[in-house]
This record gives structure tokens, sequence and C-alpha cells, in this order.
């Protein structure tokens, strides 16, 4: 009965516009991409440095470059990313329904989610987690230093929750200062009537800028909780393999020196290179081999460096460094493997 | 002539005062009344000074960079200089930027010429159809050979347009029938009417917004999906209308009996009594409450922000959320503050208007 009526339902809402129904699709998602001749692609809409439309409304920052990421390496144009801003509870959805092919906002990796048969989760692009602001003149280095000291934190998150458990693990006393409004929280901070705001390090990146003078204000190097921060896309096996591995080459790109600079002169010497940077640019037996199979551009490799670049260009240009966020990457797990960080780029042979 | 002057010399009218006795008496009259002039004319000139300083005097007026914008203690204007088509239009593509300004400008202009030629009900139906068909061909493409802009990129002005006015002009029928069944209907229609309009008040919007985006999706088969945009389109319809059945209601009870049966004894039938007799003495009364419902359902377009939808409030937080702009969130709002003042301001006056118009004739048959 439930279903008959959802079904006359379903009918009803068809009828308000032919178009608007979704239809079922055949072959592979992969296919359908070719097909479309673009990568539907979600981000946040409005995430400092993560993810926000420019002042012409094309969006920028971490995320949407690995949606121009997967284009470059499936079509070989960065530009046949049609990136869209969408809201958190609708993103994982949409991905579902099929609407959109792979996710790039923010989502946090956990089990129950990828769970769900309706999307996958394929590589973590940024390891989160939750972290200390404090400003320099406490003239403390590490969370270890923050015994006795008033904390602001948001209610009714597991902010809170993993505060006290780090505090209280280490024996340590602290005052939670709750404010749930996040200007009010942000004043109550800088005013200085906390000694130390707590929430995800990227949240306190952003936050840092909103001080008078953030120069005055610093991270700590201490992670209290894990977020990795991962890619979704409609779970299908070229599709997955297509941007697990283009996210590999950004992690070599960075591991070799090879940049959006320079990569067009490294190709042009190919022959007198490493033989790791061979076997990355070249179109030798494994590279042709993965774009065959994945139905990749065959120079995959080479346009998403040219294109979109390694990941520390990435992570520099939107928000490390180089950009306003200025989150120091060394103080993130967002370092290679080969620096003591979580990106561990896998061997494309 | 001698009648004149002796009418005028009996005149029981008070001496004309100066205009600085009328001031005093009526600001001045006593210490209290002293007081509270004298209050409030500071406090709202300390006011006006800040918000002009803030606003005007201390501003960065023209382009400029965030940095140089710390060298003014007031607005930063730069930012809407830099930010403007991202408040009004999202991340509506560029190179496409004409169609939701020439969608918004048509539909601006049919309300426009419908709120100052009068024109029949027919010819105003149609027209008003016409700017929704015109709005939804410019901003999606396709009907007109044009390059396709996917719903989901149609933000701000397009947005608030399609839904705010679309569904307020969609509800106001559907309203007027509700009213009827409500008022007139046979006893198990006016039950349902009576019934949906109830429900439909007792239910705050957002909670229909998400039963129609999160959870009416849920209960659909998996290869059943609709735009979360129409969906909306539909549930504001659905909401307004019952909010202006209650309002002609009012209306409908507020014509005599003698006017609907004069009618019938005429030998008019009910749709002739009620198209022509009683519905524009109904609506006319109703005009302050149907003008209440307008206002609130234009506001409350910003609601649809939480089910994804980037009405012009969360276009205006994508301004703001470009790092090197967080800081001037106050800015944007302003703006989007005085915009909403300006089309409220218009909506309400034209509805005064239309009340002034309307006494000289409601009167007629008193």
């Amino acid at each position: 009965m439930a279903k008959f009526q959802s079904n006359v339902l379903a009918a009803g809402l068809c009828v308000l516009g032919s178009a608007l129904c979704a239809p079922a699709h055949a072959g592979t998602v992969m296919d359908e991409i070719r097909e479309r001749g673009q990568v539907v692609c979600l981000v946040n809409s409005n995430s400092p440095g993560f993810s926000v439309p420019d002042s012409n409304g094309v969006y920028q920052g971490f995320n949407p470059q690995f949606c121009r990421m997967a284009a470059a390496a499936i079509f070989g144009d960065a530009g046949k990313a049609d990136i869209r801003g969408i809201g958190f509870s609708d993103s994982m959805k949409t991905i579902v329904s099929g609407e959109a092919d792979m996710a790039s906002r923010s989502i946090t990796a956990t089990g129950t989610r990828d769970a769900d048969p309706g999307m996958a989760f394929v590589v973590t692009t940024f390891f989160d987690g939750q972290g200390f602001m404090v400003p320099k003149s406490l003239g403390i280095t590490a969370a270890s230093g923050l015994g006795g000291a008033t904390v602001c934190a948001e209610e009714g998150s597991t902010t809170l929750s993993n505060v006290a458990d780090w505090f209280s693990d280490r024996g340590m006393d602290y005052k939670i200062e709750n404010i749930a409004d996040k200007t009010a929280r942000l004043q109550a901070f800088f005013g200085g009537k906390c000694d130390v705001l707590s929430s995800d390090l990227t949240a306190l990146a952003s936050d840092r800028l909103l001080a008078e003078k953030p120069d005055d204000f610093m991270l700590l190097p201490d992670i209290i909780s894990n977020e990795p921060l991962a890619i979704v896309t409609r779970p299908d096996h070229q599709l997955e393999g297509a941007i697990f591995w283009a996210f590999q080459v950004m992690l070599w790109a960075e591991e070799l020196n090879i940049t959006s600079s320079n990569v067009d002169a490294i190709v042009a010497d190919l022959g007198n290179q490493p033989k790791a940077v061979q076997r990355l640019l070249g179109r030798d037996a494994a590279m042709g081999e993965m774009a065959a199979k994945l139905g990749l551009n065959e120079n995959w490799a080479v346009e998403v460096i040219r294109q979109v670049g390694n990941y520390d260009e990435v992570f520099q240009n939107t928000i490390g460094t180089a950009s306003p966020m200025a989150i120091d990457r060394a103080v993130t797990p967002n370092r290679l493997s080969s620096k003591g960080g979580l990106h561990y780029p896998y061997p494309i042979r | 002539m001698t009648e004149a002057i002796l009418m005028e010399e009996v005149s029981m009218a008070p001496p004309s005062l100066g205009r600085w006795q009328t001031v005093r008496a009526q600001f001045f009259q006593n210490r209290t009344a002293t007081f509270w002039t004298v209050l409030f004319g500071v406090s709202a000139a300390y006011s006006l000074f800040l918000l002009l300083d803030w606003s005007i005097f201390s501003a960065k007026w023209g382009p400029g960079t965030p940095a140089a914008c710390a060298d003014y203690s007031g607005a930063c204007w730069a930012f809407i200089w830099e930010k403007w088509s991202v408040i009004l239009l999202g991340s509506f593509p560029r190179d496409q930027m004409w169609r939701p300004f020439a969608g918004v400008g048509l539909v601006l202009a049919v309300l426009f010429l419908l709120a100052r030629l009068r024109w029949p009900a027919r010819l105003s139906t149609c027209l008003l159809i016409f700017a929704f068909a015109a709005l939804f061909s410019l901003l999606d493409g396709r009907p007109l050979g044009l390059e396709q802009v996917n719903m989901v990129r149609w933000h701000g002005i397009a947005v608030v347009t399609f839904l705010g006015v679309f569904s307020l002009v969609a509800a106001f029928p559907l309203g007027i029938l509700l009213a009827l069944a409500r008022v007139d209907g046979p006893p198990v229609l006016s039950w349902c009417a009576a019934g949906y309009i109830e429900v439909i008040r007792s239910i705050p919007l957002v909670m229909l917004l998400f039963f129609g985006i999160f959870v009416l999706p849920l209960l659909l088969p998996a290869s059943m999906s609709y735009e979360p945009l129409l969906a909306t389109l539909l549930a504001l319809i659905l909401f307004h209308a019952a909010y202006f059945a209650e309002g002609v209601r009012g209306g409908l009870q507020a014509v005599p009996d003698g006017q609907r049966e004069a009618g019938e004894s005429l030998g008019l039938g009910y749709v002739t009594v009620i198209r022509k007799i009683v519905l524009p003495q109904a609506l006319s009364v109703s005009i302050p409450a149907m003008t209440n419902t307008i206002i609130g359902g234009l506001k409350d377009t910003s609601l649809v922000a939480i089910v994804g939808i980037f009405d012009l409030l969360a276009t205006t937080r994508m301004a703001y959320s470009d790092p090197e702009w967080q800081r001037f969130a106050y800015e944007g709002l302003f703006v989007l503050g005085v915009l909403y003042l300006v089309v409220c301001t218009a909506i309400s006056h034209h509805s005064r208007v239309m009340e002034q118009h309307v006494a000289g004739w409601l009167t007629i048959g008193k």
C-alpha cells in the first residue's frame, strides 16, 4: 500500500514537469560521464579556503581542485568539471540518487556512511581533526601546556565531549566556556575571555582571519580527533579508480618535485629524468594500461599535473601559506609520508 | 453672498496656530511630552549620525582591496563593488548573466504594469503566466535554444523571483478557491478546506520544506526523483494558499448577504454572483490581510536556504565566505536589508494605493 501511494505520488510529481524526473540510466557511471562530456562534482558552497565562488561565481579553493583533477584525468581538460555548490545534508543524497558523480566537499569518511551501497569513499584529500587555537601571547607551543585553561567551544557537538575526554585522560584541569553562537564565541576568545578556542582545524584556520590582528593567534599542532575528509563518488570501478589514481599522481608529483609550471619542461626532456619520473609521466606500459582500463585520457598524469598541479601546489595556493587562510601544512597531518605525514603515494606501475 | 459671510463669522473652527505653536502643542505640551520628545530626538539624531558616519562619511567607496579598507573605520563598499554579482546571482554562469537579469527585469516590469494599469483579470493572468514561462525559459535556456543552466545554479535574485513571486501568484487563486469552499461549499468540502487550512497554518514552513526536500524523496522509489526547486515552489504555493484563504474568508464574511441575494434575485448564477458581486467586494476588504501574506511570503523565501537553495541571504554568505573578504559580512547584510526594505515598502505602498482606490466604490453600495 505504501509502495502504491508513493508511486502515485511520484507519478503526480512527474506530471508537474516531464523534464524533471531523472530517467533510469543504463551502462556504467563512467560511460554516462563520457557521454555527458562533463563530470558533475559537488562542493561546499561557502567554506572559506576550501570552496567558495570567486567574484565571477566560479568555485575556487581546495575542494573544487579535485573536481578539476577528475576532469583532467578523464577528459584531459580540467574545464570539463561541472562544479556545483551544495549543502551538506543534500550532498550524499544527491550522490546516492545519481544526480552527481562525485563530491569533494569535506565529507568525513565514517564507517556507517561507507556502508551505504549508494556511495563510495575513494580517497582522503585532507586529514582534519579537532585542534586548539591560542593567542601567541600565552607563550605555549603544545596543548600539554593548557593545564587550567579556559576553553571556548561550541555547545551541542562532539567538540565539547572531545575536549572533556582529552583533558580528563591527561588529568589536566580546565574550564569550559560554552557558547553556541559563532560570532559570540569568537568575540569571547579574541576578547580574552577564554585562553583557547577548540574546533576543527580547518574552522580554526578561517576563524583566525576574523581576528583584528590574525598574526597574534596561532594553531597548536595537537589534534584530538580524526576527521578524514574524503572524496565520495557513485560506486563505479572505473570512476573510483580514476579518482584514486589521479590523486596518487598529484602526491607523486609533489614527491618528485614536478609542478604545473615545470611539467612541460620535464616531459620534453623525459629521457634524462630519474626512472620514477619517467614511469609517472611517460606513456609506458603501466600508464597506458591504466588509461585503457579506467577509460582515461591517454596523457592523464601529465594533464592532471599541468592543469591542476601537485598536491602541495593545490594546498598552498588555496588554504596554505600562499593563501589568506595560511594553514601551516607542517602542523597538520597532511604532509607526505616521507615527511612524517599521512599522505602515502601508492606505487603507479 | 451675505449668507457665506455669515457662515464664516459663526465658524467654530479653532484659531489657526503657527507652525511653531503646532509643534509646541503636540510635542512639548507638558513635562512628560517634552521629556520623551527630547529623549527620542537625541537618540534618533545620534543613531542617524552613527549610521551616516558608518555608511557614508567614514566608508571606503569605489573599488579596492580588503587591505585598502583597513584604513577606513566605516563600511567597506569595495566589498559590494567586488562581490555584487555573487550577491545577486551566486554561481550562475557569468557569460549567461544577462538571462537572470532579463528574466527578473521582465517579471518586475509585468508586475509594475499590472499595478499601474489595472487590466482585466483574464489579461493579467495571461501576462503573469507569460512572465513565469519567460523567466523559466530564460533561466533554464533550453526552451529558447540557449545553453542549459541547471536549476542548482539558479541563485540569488533568480531564485527569489522564481519562488517568491510565483508561489504567491499561484497561491492566490488557490486561496480564493479554498476560502469559497470553506465558507460556501457543501459540508464535506467545507470541512476538508477548513482542515487543510488549519493543518497548514499549524505547521512551520521550515518543517514543510524539510518534508518536501528530505523526507518525500525517501518515500519515492529510488528511480524517481524531482527537482528540489520545484518541490519547494509547490510547498510554498500550498503554504501561502492557506494564508490567502483566511484573508479572503475575512473578506467574504464582510460582504452583506443582501448583496448576494440581490444578485440571485436578478437571476444570476452562483459563479456570476461570486465573480461579479461578492469577490470584488471581499477581495477589496481583504487587501490589508493579503498584503501581510505577500510581504511575509516574500521574506519567507530566505527560509529555503536551509534546504540547500541559495536565496539572496545564502549568496551574500557566499560572498563574504571568500577568505579575503570574510570581515565584511555587515556590508553585505546591510545592502541586502536595504534591498528587502525597498521592495517591501513598495508593496505596502501599493497596497495603500489600492485600498484608497477601492474605498471610493466600496462605499457606494452602503
